[in-house]
């Protein structure tokens, strides 16, 4: 069982390194978080590329570390060991070069749609209203930029929250869990249409999720983590042409490989 | 059968609920109504019970005037314009007392919430003064300023400073982590972190505190003013005992009451102006 892990490891790391257009290198990326009585590993010694424009969806259990590795990527969590290379300049803190859609929207309440997008923006009243309007079209929601999130639906306020990562055009946008609240029904819409988004817009995303599912229809490659602490235990390719059907018969081939992973594998971590 | 039941389910339970919080509003009395007798009907007890017990001989009258005798001398008060006078003195002093007590305690506040090193100078000496009671204070603030506009202001001051200072502090410290690493992933600079994130989120809490402060100053006024001095409100009432006039001074004490009651509500709807977002909210 190692071995046949530490080949597939191994493949997939020769694979990268010949690679030349990778947007972010994660090198021997661990991460110890402190308590007073103890220190908890979350994090050991994760490597990890992503090619430019690609998708990459990260599953694994909740609380297995993934959401942590992408707060890493983020910059909001600091002091980490390895190097986290984006555009080979090593992370320290957030930025704009980073989108980051969260769980939650994180819209401000008392904010506007049109406000919270422009939140930061410099440029003129013109130019940012052209903005507004240029990207709340794309994720359908023309007409809202005087609306509070107060008044939007759980999807239509994470569809906002994409539009203002957006339009900061990030090198690459980090979702951690962004349709974990969301109903099946709008879940199913919105995976689409980040779909689209990503199609349209070509930023590299990474999406980390308990879904297989969504893993599988939106990745190029779905990084399935073993957890406590944290470590990449397989890189699956997802050879399925798009737009993809979750229906098809090679959706049901690439669910059946995770969910046997899970059941064989990682449960022997869990337990 | 099972379709009649089910239906019927809801309203049994509306009425168990209605049972048990004790809410009597029943179908046929409009909810508005019910809700303002709800309100009114121990005021109006406790008005029937006092018109009986000074209608009855068994107190005397400079003891408890009759409610109608109060309301007469309530009337003269406004006709006479000392009401007024005392009214637009004792207003003016509150008015400066707290703008200087809200002005520091917002400033304070605020600047505390932002820098730690400010908070460990700033909320100790508070903390003193705070559990030194405003009545406290009085004598001293007498003894070095005197008698006159000065003093009764800076009571009030002092009076309106903790609520404010604390509730501001505690408003600014309370921003949500979430929004602080949004603030983080945006870049945001730090003058508009302050005013689009760290001051809206601090809103309701600031104005708890003004509200409580408006409150404090208005109670602090008076006492300033019973303690020293030859006008305003306060004054008035000391007078009133002195010369034994109960239905005066009982008067009085309802305009103080009153007026009270008409600042926080004028704060509360300055207040909501001010959080137009979240009457927009859908529940």
């Amino acid at each position: 069982m190692e071995e046949k892990d530490r080949q597939v490891n191994n493949r997939y790391q020769a694979g990268v390194i010949m690679s030349e257009n990778n947007i972010l290198e994660i090198k021997n990326v661990s991460k110890v978080f402190h308590t007073p009585d103890k220190d908890v590993e979350a994090i050991r010694k994760v490597d990890l590329n992503v090619k430019e424009g690609e998708f990459i969806s990260i599953i694994g259990a909740s609380g297995c570390g993934k959401t942590t590795l992408l707060r890493l990527i983020a910059g909001l969590e600091k002091n980490y060991g390895g190097d986290i290379l984006l555009d080979g300049k090593r992370v320290e803190k957030a930025g704009l070069d980073r989108g980051v859609i969260f769980q939650d929207h994180r819209l401000l309440p008392w904010l506007t749609v049109e406000d919270n997008l422009t939140l930061g923006l410099e440029g003129s009243k013109e130019e940012l209203r052209e903005l507004v309007n240029t990207y709340l079209k794309k994720v359908d929601l023309e007409n809202f930029e005087k609306v509070y999130p107060g008044q939007l639906s759980g999807g239509m306020a994470q569809r906002v929250s994409i539009a203002r990562a957006l339009m900061r055009h990030p090198r690459i946008l980090l979702l951690d869990e962004p349709l974990g609240a969301l109903d099946a029904l709008t879940k199913m819409n919105m995976q689409t249409e980040i779909g689209k988004i990503w199609e349209e817009e070509k930023t590299t995303m990474i999406m980390v999720t308990h879904d297989i599912d969504e893993a599988i229809f939106l990745g190029d490659k779905v990084v399935v983590m073993r957890p406590r602490p944290a470590e990449v235990d397989q890189v699956i390719d997802i050879e399925i042409p798009r737009p993809r059907l979750r229906s098809g018969e090679d959706f049901a081939y690439y669910r059946n490989l995770i969910i046997n992973y899970f059941n064989h594998s990682i449960l022997d971590y869990v337990i | 059968m099972a379709k009649e039941i089910t239906a019927e389910l809801p309203v049994k339970q509306n009425k168990i609920i209605k049972n048990l919080t004790g809410d009597f509003s029943s179908d046929k009395l409009g909810p508005r109504l019910a809700a303002l007798i709800n309100t009114l009907a121990v005021p109006i007890l406790l008005l029937l019970l006092w018109q009986i017990l000074s209608g009855s001989g068994l107190l005397l009258e400079v003891i408890l005037p009759s409610p109608l005798k109060v309301v007469k001398a309530l009337i003269k008060m406004i006709s006479d314009g000392t009401l007024a006078k005392d009214l637009a003195i004792s207003g003016k002093r509150v008015f400066i007392g707290y703008l200087w007590g809200a002005g520091i305690a917002l400033i304070l506040g605020v600047v505390s919430g932002l820098n730690k090193v400010v908070e460990r100078v700033v909320s100790p000496i508070i903390n003193v003064i705070r559990q030194i009671p405003l009545y406290a204070w009085m004598p001293l603030i007498i003894l070095w300023f005197g008698i006159g506009e000065l003093s009764k202001e800076l009571i009030i001051a002092r009076g309106v400073l903790i609520p404010i200072f604390l509730n501001t502090l505690q408003g600014i410290k309370g921003v949500q982590v979430e929004y602080c690493e949004l603030a983080e992933v945006l870049e945001l600079k730090r003058g508009i972190f302050l005013r689009k994130i760290v001051l809206p989120s601090a809103v309701s809490s600031i104005f708890t505190g003004l509200r409580l402060g408006a409150g404090n100053a208005w109670m602090a006024v008076v006492a300033a003013e019973m303690l020293g001095g030859l006008t305003g409100l306060g004054y008035a009432l000391m007078k009133s005992r002195e010369f034994l006039w109960s239905d005066n001074l009982i008067a009085l004490m309802v305009v103080i009451g009153v007026i009270g009651v008409a600042i926080d509500v004028i704060l509360r709807k300055i207040e909501q102006r001010s959080l137009k977002w979240k009457r927009k909210t859908v529940k």
